[in-house]
């Protein structure tokens, strides 16, 4: 039997994680925590708050529970009809050269879907991404290319639904009896283990800036905040993709021009011609 | 307590396999004034997402959305959860979403809509649970069962497929097991 936490409960493990790096989980909303702690606990085998606190003084067990806590994209391709958006609409918008900021990584998928793109159309070179996350040991997972095995078959339907091409299984390499992503597709990838949203390169700015099903997580207060910060690195004209279902903050709806409400792709105003890289 | 004696904050009906067209016959015969919010959380296809809410709005009388996440419950819409997503039922009358992984082999997981209303409204929560091939749903409904919510659980017997019914029935003693016709006579007695 797990622990069962209350509310006191959550506020105590939020305030004792957040006193260490990258560990600051109290925007998350109330709801999410129950399940998610409930879930990391039983991971990691805590019986005992007293005992939990204890081992959070040790930097590989933080590191467990940062990786735990992310809640993994579960399939590649998630939304067939937002990649479609992406290749037909998105790729010649960005082209020649962009830079592109995944604000939070919990697994490979999504970053392996856009490379995928950008390998088929041949622009796997005119692009440098952002990849961040605040466990370190997730964080190499992703650039050595590890996938969940059991998910191959959905991943498969979905690139199928993008109704192009049929060569998934050029992007994948056999290692250990494992498959993983090519990791010579993952050249131009730079990781960074910070938390999500959280871009200490203060003037670092993105032409187009992935943020999919992870702000939904936050509680309404921090949900905007995230926003609003992220969007602070978002060049004038750049594109903004949140989850399907995730609406824009009333206090940014001002600052985005939709692109596609379905998909929830968003740009930022501020360009006066439609191709974004002759204002580059 | 009678049915239309007890007060509720937001009634939730899930299902499965066969519940669209039971959950279109409820929706098509509802009182246009049904006073509470309705959250639907049927399972579907997770690469479709257009069809079943418009299919649904066709005939019914009280507006039927997908929401977004952390948008308000209303009263007399019918919120239908997203395909793909979690749907949560939150203590400010809000929804939220989640893409957690799949419980029960579903996503939207029937037993978390309930379990998540159960904890949020307590006894103000009414559960209906429709016909069904697996057992998501029936844990949820015994959550609303202990928090002294109501519960309403379809006569097996008028199910396309039972086995979702029969997993709720096996865990708690409903307040009620009806046929399709019944509960829209139960949800309209709640009409003032």
């Amino acid at each position: 039997m797990g622990v069962t936490l209350g509310i006191n409960d959550i506020k105590a493990v939020t305030s004792e994680m957040a006193r260490y790096k990258n560990m600051d989980y109290t925007g998350l909303s109330f709801s999410f925590l129950k399940r998610r702690l409930a879930y990391v606990f039983e991971k990691l085998k805590i019986r005992k708050l007293a005992g939990f606190f204890e081992r959070l003084k040790e930097e590989e067990f933080r590191d467990e529970v940062k990786y735990h806590m992310a809640v993994k994209v579960t399939e590649m391709f998630r939304d067939p009809g937002f990649w479609r958006y992406v290749r037909q609409h998105l790729l010649t918008e960005l082209e020649p050269k962009f830079k592109v900021w995944f604000p939070d990584t919990p697994s490979g998928e999504e970053l392996y879907s856009f490379l995928i793109l950008l390998e088929e159309n041949n622009m796997i070179d005119c692009v440098e991404i952002v990849c961040q996350h605040s466990s370190e040991k997730l964080c190499e997972e992703i650039a050595q290319g590890v996938l969940e095995a059991k998910n191959t078959e959905l991943n498969y339907s979905n690139y199928k639904r993008l109704e192009e091409s049929d060569c998934y299984d050029n992007y994948f390499v056999e290692k250990n009896g494992q498959m993983r992503f090519d990791k010579r597709l993952l050249r131009n990838c730079i990781f960074r283990v910070a938390e999500p949203g959280i871009n200490k390169h203060e003037d670092e700015i993105f032409d187009f800036i992935i943020f999919r099903n992870s702000g939904i997580n936050y509680s309404y207060s921090k949900h905007e905040a995230l926003h609003s910060t992220i969007l602070n690195h978002l060049r004038p004209g750049g594109f903004y993709a949140i989850g399907v279902k995730e609406a824009v903050p009333d206090n940014l709806k001002k600052a985005l021009v939709v692109v596609d409400q379905k998909e929830s792709i968003y740009r930022k105003p501020g360009v006066k011609s439609e191709r974004l890289h002759e204002t580059i | 307590m009678k049915l239309s004696d007890r007060k509720f904050k937001v009634v939730v009906i899930g299902g499965s396999a066969g519940s669209f067209s039971v959950v279109s016959k409820i929706l098509s015969q509802l009182d246009p004034g049904f006073p509470l919010p309705l959250v639907l959380c049927l399972h579907r296809l997770k690469h479709v997402r257009s069809g079943l809410v418009e299919g649904l709005n066709m005939k019914s009388k009280i507006p039927v959305v997908e929401p977004y996440d952390k948008e308000k419950l209303r009263a007399g819409v019918a919120m239908l959860a997203p395909s793909n997503y979690h749907l949560f039922v939150e203590f400010d009358s809000t929804i939220s979403l989640s893409t957690e992984d799949v419980h029960n082999h579903s996503r939207p997981s029937i037993d978390y809509a309930y379990s998540s209303a159960a904890y949020s409204f307590r006894d103000k929560t009414l559960g209906i649970i429709l016909t069904g091939a697996n057992k998501d749903g029936a844990r949820g409904m015994k959550s609303i069962c202990d928090k002294k919510g109501y519960t309403i659980v379809q006569e097996p017997a008028s199910c396309d497929v039972d086995a979702m019914p029969q997993a709720a029935l096996r865990l708690f003693e409903p307040d009620q097991i009806l046929n399709p016709d019944e509960i829209v006579k139960a949800l309209n007695s709640l009409v003032v």
